[in-house]
């Protein structure tokens, strides 16, 4: 399945410390809202998804919710951390 | 209606349960979360479920079987739970386990796949799909490069707007003139064509001067017969390139010279004049104050000579041509100059546009790379050597074509960007210009500080000797 440079980035190898902006979906617009509302880093979003219970429609709503994405984004995001969980975790 | 921010984290846990979902812990981040799905799952045709229905049911073929199957599920749905749970909304008496039970039970028993509730946790296929458009492309590997770039509105050129030329109006106006004058012109002729009757009343009833009236009506009609006379030669003269005199010299009879002369002195020349057609003009070579008439020498001229039309008009047209070529030539120049302006003006316009486009190019290149070098620093630079990025920017068919549109942006940025700096590196044994990009950000994004300089520089100690190894994105 073909994904965006930004998904195979991500998911490719363990996040680390990685900052938020690392996300699929998440360009520098997002990237800056999410960090005015705590999630500095890509885990913070991860720590978010895992207790949404690994569900991306959740997550999408609560991002959408929390800082405005679009439903493109939302779904990139919850794309991404999906495929990394399923990888890593 | 129940109101989800009035009930408690276990209640809106078990009501979401009931709807087939499995929601995680309820915590302060995530009730808001819950409290939509089940909002939206209650009401159960808000549209936002609507609208993700409609997407859903573009890119699947079973359309009208979705839309007649929507609404037979949720009685049947509920008619499963109801007999497990109390119309009551008392489910924390029920423990965990119970719960649990319940919500997984309908996941058994009510295998459909395609459900058309967005929240449900259906197989995959349904929500693969939501990525990838009716042909089967995946839309997620535009997602990223879409919100990155900055409107497509700016890469287009304004539609030009269309314009009556100038030299067009200017042109018809002239010619309307033209048109005007030649009308004008024929009308004069005609009008004068039709009184060439020279019979008239002689005006010799207030004479002042001392003459009969019978003289002066002799001598008057005689001038009148001369006036003809001359109408015609001037006429042949002007139009027809006969050898001759506009002029007639005036009579040697003493008596009519005194007429002549009385009449110059005491008359206005029109009162000898009918005014449509006899005009008498009398020049003279001498000093109008003499009053020798035997010395003076009086010229007849007529200002009606029998003239064609045509000849006429185009006696105008060549007294004017001169004037009319020039204003003719005037306004072409002018409008030649005009668009040559325009023209210059659009393809300056142009030539910023595309400018604009390279620099935001060169612009996402460098917060790509910078986020590259952000995410491994080992491997990749922080700075852009200036040509590596024109080359791959643009194609090497470009390059050549577009030499001075690079200089452009390179200039622009090192004047009006302040978020890129220039220096010179060496890159691979070879000295270039480079571009840094200076992060700006509002809270640091990795931990160490973004205005110390071991931040904006953090390689400088580092690169200088081991730049071979480096691969400088």
């Amino acid at each position: 399945m073909s994904t965006s440079q930004k998904m195979k980035d991500f998911t490719s190898e363990p996040m680390g410390d990685k900052p938020v902006k690392t996300l699929a979906g998440i360009g520098e617009v997002l990237g800056n809202k999410l960090i005015e509302e705590g999630f500095n880093y890509a885990y913070n979003v991860l720590g978010q998804f895992l207790v949404l219970g690994k569900n991306e429609d959740l997550l999408v709503m609560w991002l959408k919710d929390k800082v405005g994405a679009n439903s493109k984004q939302a779904g990139d995001c919850a794309k991404c951390l999906k495929e990394w969980c399923d990888a890593f975790l | 209606m129940i109101n989800v921010s009035e009930l408690t984290d276990k209640e809106l846990r078990a009501l979401l349960f009931e709807h087939g979902q499995t929601p995680g812990p309820i915590t302060g981040t995530t009730r808001r979360v819950y409290e939509l799905q089940l909002k939206t799952l209650l009401t159960g045709g808000s549209a936002s479920v609507k609208a993700a229905e409609k997407k859903k049911k573009r890119r699947q073929t079973l359309d009208t079987l979705r839309t007649t199957e929507k609404p037979k599920i949720e009685p049947r749905r509920s008619e499963k739970f109801i007999p497990k749970i109390p119309a009551s909304l008392n489910i924390s008496d029920y423990s965990d386990t119970e719960l649990q039970e319940l919500s997984l039970s309908p996941e058994l028993e009510t295998p459909e796949p395609p459900q058309s509730l967005v929240f449900s946790t259906s197989p995959r296929p349904t929500r693969r799909r939501s990525t990838r458009d009716r042909e089967g492309r995946d839309l997620s590997l535009f997602s990223d490069t879409e919100e990155e770039k900055k409107p497509a509105g700016k890469k287009k050129l304004p539609a030009k707007k269309k314009t009556v030329p100038v030299w067009q109006t200017s042109l018809t106006v002239l010619l309307g003139f033209l048109v005007v004058l030649v009308g004008v012109g024929v009308a004069y002729f005609m009008l004068d064509k039709n009184s060439a009757d020279s019979s008239y009343a002689p005006p010799c009833l207030n004479l002042t001067f001392e003459m009969s009236v019978a003289e002066c009506d002799r001598l008057f009609r005689m001038f009148a017969k001369q006036k003809v006379e001359l109408d015609k030669s001037s006429g042949e003269v002007l139009c027809e390139n006969k050898e001759g005199d506009l002029h007639q010299a005036s009579p040697e009879d003493p008596a009519e010279r005194q007429l002549l002369f009385s009449l110059r002195d005491s008359f206005n020349y029109s009162i000898f004049i009918r005014k449509d057609d006899v005009f008498l003009e009398l020049e003279s070579e001498a000093e109008l104050s003499s009053f020798d008439p035997t010395k003076e020498q009086f010229f007849y001229s007529t200002n009606t000579p029998h003239i064609s039309w045509f000849c006429y008009v185009s006696r105008i047209l060549s007294n004017f041509a001169f004037y009319i070529l020039t204003s003719v030539a005037i306004l072409v120049m002018a409008q030649i100059a005009h668009k040559v302006y325009q023209w210059k003006r659009a393809k300056e316009k142009q030539e910023m546009g595309q400018m604009f486009e390279l620099i935001d190019q060169i612009i996402e290149e460098l917060q790509r790379n910078y986020s590259k070098y952000q995410t491994d620093p080992v491997n990749y630079v922080p700075y852009v050597a200036i040509p590596h990025a024109r080359d791959r920017l643009l194609l090497p068919s470009e390059r050549t074509a577009m030499k001075h549109i690079w200089e452009r942006a390179v200039q622009f940025i090192a004047q009006h960007e302040s978020r890129v700096r220039v220096e010179m590196r060496r890159v691979q044994s070879e000295d270039f210009p480079v571009w840094y990009w200076l992060e700006a950000s509002k809270s640091p994004p990795v931990q160490p500080d973004s205005t110390s300089p071991d931040f904006l520089y953090p390689d400088l100690d580092a690169e200088l000797p081991l730049d071979q190894g480096k691969t400088v994105s």
